[in-house]
Parts: structure tokens; C-alpha cells; sequence
């Protein structure tokens, strides 16, 4: 038991300074935690039982480093920080519903003015975007239209031009006879 | 206000650090107090680092089903973005039921009755959650409403949780300064009393009633709210209610006892 504590008081320790020395590794960090309360349980037997003392001391003692370590680093108290995060990215990715509930969560810190704000403003990027469809169709059937126009002026041209070649072969028939 | 101790280059979070001493010198409070009413030590320090892993697992979950809807939860999980459940946050009551169900599988590891250390741990709880809310002064989270008076703290940091440029009033410190009174209460009655319970009962009604006059302070509402009351003061009302009913219970199995004992 002393033992098995020893060891584990030493893979905590490696693994809480592995995990410090990589913020964004929750993984090391959180095993490094489990395996130092597992040696402090495993020591505190070993110490109970008196068989290896002075082994069962030292898996105490790292492993108690290595779980102050592990929970210096690993908790955190920063919700606001990550719902702005998110608001970001719903804003580059154009997710409205992530940029509702991160707007939610923050109004929820700064209270009901800003939370009027964000509503207003999506509201507006909304209408916006709306209107900017409704100009690019208003576009799209104003330029079908013009080409109709087109059209119709290109046949009456067209028309136009046969029935002046045709009064001018009468009137050639006409001079000949 | 200031997230984040400089030492020798090396960024240490306060909330994390905080968290850490107030563990470290309540256990070592409760290891002295276990040794000098008798008790096995080595049985503290089982139970302690049960509770540790417990509380902790408690306090973020609570957090993360008070914060996060059950969708948002799925999305972290299913995009492997842990950072938010993890460092997002704890609640004390998670943690403190955590922590209970804690010393319960420890005090079964170490194979003694929990009860007799009840007297012993409970009345250092609060000098460890009194540590805990510097941090949370220190990382800018649980903060008050807005406030003109003089006690009012504008948060400057842009790493911090709180809103920045606004005078907000410190109710972590001011929960702080509650947890060391109720702290210095219950080691006056521990120091004077024999019952078993009592501690643990006056604890939980103290803390209960301090913390739902508290929670009407608050000003970081994305703890949940239900019927008008946030979740800490449902657990709070909750809480006072149990520790009345089991005192009345307590006391009553004691007279029965007391009259049975006179009949013989």
C-alpha cells in the first residue's frame, strides 16, 4: 500500500506539472487530480497499518503537491469570459442561436439593458439582412423587366424594319410599272 | 480585480489558488481538531481527500446544469470543448453536497462513523469558503448589484468575469466576512458542547438563511432562477428546512431516550 502510494504520488506529481506547463490540457490535469487523491487515500492506509511509514509519508506529500497544483490550474471561475467567446463565434460563423444564448448569459451579468441592446441589434442585422434581400429581388426583377422591355422594342424594330422593306419593294414594283 | 498572481513569469490563477488554501489549512485545522478528541488522523485525511474529489466534481456540475441548457451542454461535448464545463465555474452547494457524499464513501474506505467527525470538520467549512470568496473577489465572479456607495468596486481587468468601468457592490467579501463569523461561532459552541449534531445543525440553518439574504445582492444572474428565487436560495430554504427537522427529530429521540432511561 505504501508503496503503490509512492508510485502514484509520483505519476500525480509528473502529470500536475505536465498538465500546469500545458494550460489547454484539462486531460493530464484531471488525471494528475484523480491519481493524487488515490495516493493520499493509499498512504493514509499504509500510514494506518504501519508497514512502510516513511514510503507512505512521501506518496503523501506528493500527491498532496501535485492535487494543489492540479486544482490551481484546473479551476476557474470564468463564465463571462467563455460566453463572449461563443458570442463571437456565432457572430464569424452567422449562428443566430449561439449568438441568442451567449447574449443571454451575458445579459445575464450586465442585466436587462444590454440584453435590450443585443436584441436590438439582431434585430437590426435581421432587418438588414431582409432588406438586402428584398433590394437584390427588387434588382433581380427590375433588370427581367428592362430585358422584356428589350425584347419587345428589338421585335418592334424588327417589325418595323420588314414593313418598311416591304413598302419599299411596292414602291419599287410601283416605279417599275 | 486581479485574476491572475505574476510569479516569475508564470500566470497562477487566484480563483484556483484560493480554492487550494482554504482546502490545505482546513484540513490541516481538521487534522489537529481529530487528533485532540482522539480520533484516528489518518482516517481524516481519507475522508478530506474524498470529500476534495467529490466537492469539486459537485460544485462543477451544479454549476454547468445552473448555467448551460441541456442542448448547449450536449454541443460542448459533442464538439470535445470541455474548457466552458470545466472552468466555467463551481457553486458551493454542489460542492457541499459533493463533499457529503464524499465523506460518506470515505468514512466507509477508512471504515469509521462519519458522525464522530462531524463535530470536528463541519465548523471548518466556513473559514475554507470565507478563503474561497477572496478568490471569487480576485477573478471577478459572484459580484453584487451596481452601487454609488464607497464600498463599491470597479473591475479593470479585461481577463476578469465581472463587467468592466462598473461600481459593483464586493459581495464576495462581504460573504466572506458572514463565513468568518459563522465560522467563529460554531468552534465556540463545538468548544462547548458534546452533542454530536449541533454543529452540524446550526451550520446549516446560519449558513442557509445568511446565504438566501445574500443571494438578493447578487448581481450574476446566469445561476438559475426559478419562481422568483435563484437556485442557491431554493437549496438554501431547503437547507434551513432539513437541519430544523432533523434538530427537532434529534432532540425528541434524545427526550424519548432520557424518559425511557428514567423509567427503568
Amino acid at each position: 500500500m505504501s508503496i503503490a502510494a509512492l508510485v502514484l504520488g509520483i505519476l500525480s506529481i509528473i502529470g500536475s506539472i505536465v498538465g500546469a506547463a500545458n494550460p489547454l490540457s484539462n486531460t493530464i490535469t484531471i488525471v494528475a487530480l484523480i491519481v493524487g487523491v488515490i495516493a493520499i487515500v493509499l498512504a493514509a492506509i499504509g500510514m494506518k497499518k504501519g508497514a512502510g511509514h516513511g514510503k507512505a509519508v512521501a506518496g503523501l506529500v506528493l500527491a498532496i503537491i501535485a492535487v494543489v497544483v492540479s486544482i490551481v490550474m484546473l479551476i476557474a471561475c470564468g463564465g463571462a469570459k467563455q460566453n463572449v467567446s461563443d458570442l463571437v463565434d456565432g457572430v464569424v460563423n452567422g449562428n443566430t442561436e449561439q449568438i441568442e444564448q451567449a447574449a443571454s448569459n451575458l445579459a445575464g451579468d450586465a442585466g436587462e439593458e444590454v440584453q435590450s441592446a443585443v436584441d436590438d441589434a439582431i434585430a437590426e442585422i435581421e432587418s438588414a439582412v431582409n432588406d438586402a434581400a428584398n433590394a437584390a429581388a427588387d434588382a433581380v426583377d427590375t433588370a427581367a423587366d428592362a430585358a422584356a422591355d428589350a425584347v419587345d422594342a428589338a421585335e418592334d424594330a424588327v417589325d418595323a424594319a420588314a414593313d418598311a422593306a416591304a413598302d419599299a419593294v411596292d414602291a419599287a414594283a410601283d416605279a417599275a410599272n | 480585480m486581479y485574476p491572475y498572481l505574476s510569479v516569475f513569469g508564470l500566470n497562477i490563477p487566484m480563483y484556483g489558488l484560493m480554492m487550494a488554501v482554504a482546502f490545505l489549512l482546513c484540513s490541516v485545522l481538521a487534522f489537529f481538531r481529530t487528533r485532540k478528541r482522539g480520533r484516528i488522523g489518518e482516517n481524516l485525511i481519507i475522508i478530506a481527500a474524498m470529500v476534495l474529489l467529490f466537492a469539486l466534481i459537485g460544485g462543477i456540475l451544479f454549476f454547468d446544469l445552473v448555467t448551460y441548457s441541456p442542448e448547449q451542454i450536449g454541443q460542448y461535448i459533442r464538439t470535445g470543448r470541455w474548457d466552458p464545463l470545466l472552468r466555467g465555474g463551481i457553486v458551493f452547494y454542489g460542492a457541499l453536497i459533493g463533499g457529503a457524499i464524499g465523506a460518506f464513501i470515505g468514512s466507509l474506505i477508512a471504515k469509521d462513523d462519519l458522525r464522530e467527525y462531524l463535530d470536528i470538520v463541519v465548523p471548518v467549512i466556513p473559514l475554507g469558503h470565507a478563503i474561497g470568496r477572496i478568490g471569487c473577489f480576485c477573478a471577478g465572479c459572484c459580484y453584487g448589484h451596481p452601487t454609488d456607495s464607497p464600498l463599491g468596486v470597479i473591475y479593470t481587468h479585461p481577463a476578469g468575469g465581472a463587467p468592466a468601468g462598473i461600481s459593483l457592490l464586493p459581495l464576495q467579501l462581504i460573504e466572506s466576512g458572514v463565513n468568518l463569523v459563522i465560522f467563529g461561532i460554531l468552534m465556540l459552541v463545538s468548544s462547548r458542547t458534546v452533542s454530536r449534531y449541533l454543529t452540524t445543525i446550526l451550520y446549516c440553518i446560519l449558513y442557509g438563511t445568511a446565504r438566501f439574504i445574500l443571494e438578493f445582492f447578487r448581481y450574476d444572474s446566469i445561476r438559475g432562477m426559478a419562481w422568483g428565487l435563484s437556485t442557491s436560495q431554493w437549496v438554501s430554504l431547503g437547507l434551513i428546512a432539513g437541519a430544523l427537522l432533523a434538530g427537532l427529530l434529534y432532540h425528541f429521540y434524545k427526550k424519548s431516550g432520557r424518559s425511557i432511561k428514567a423509567n427503568e
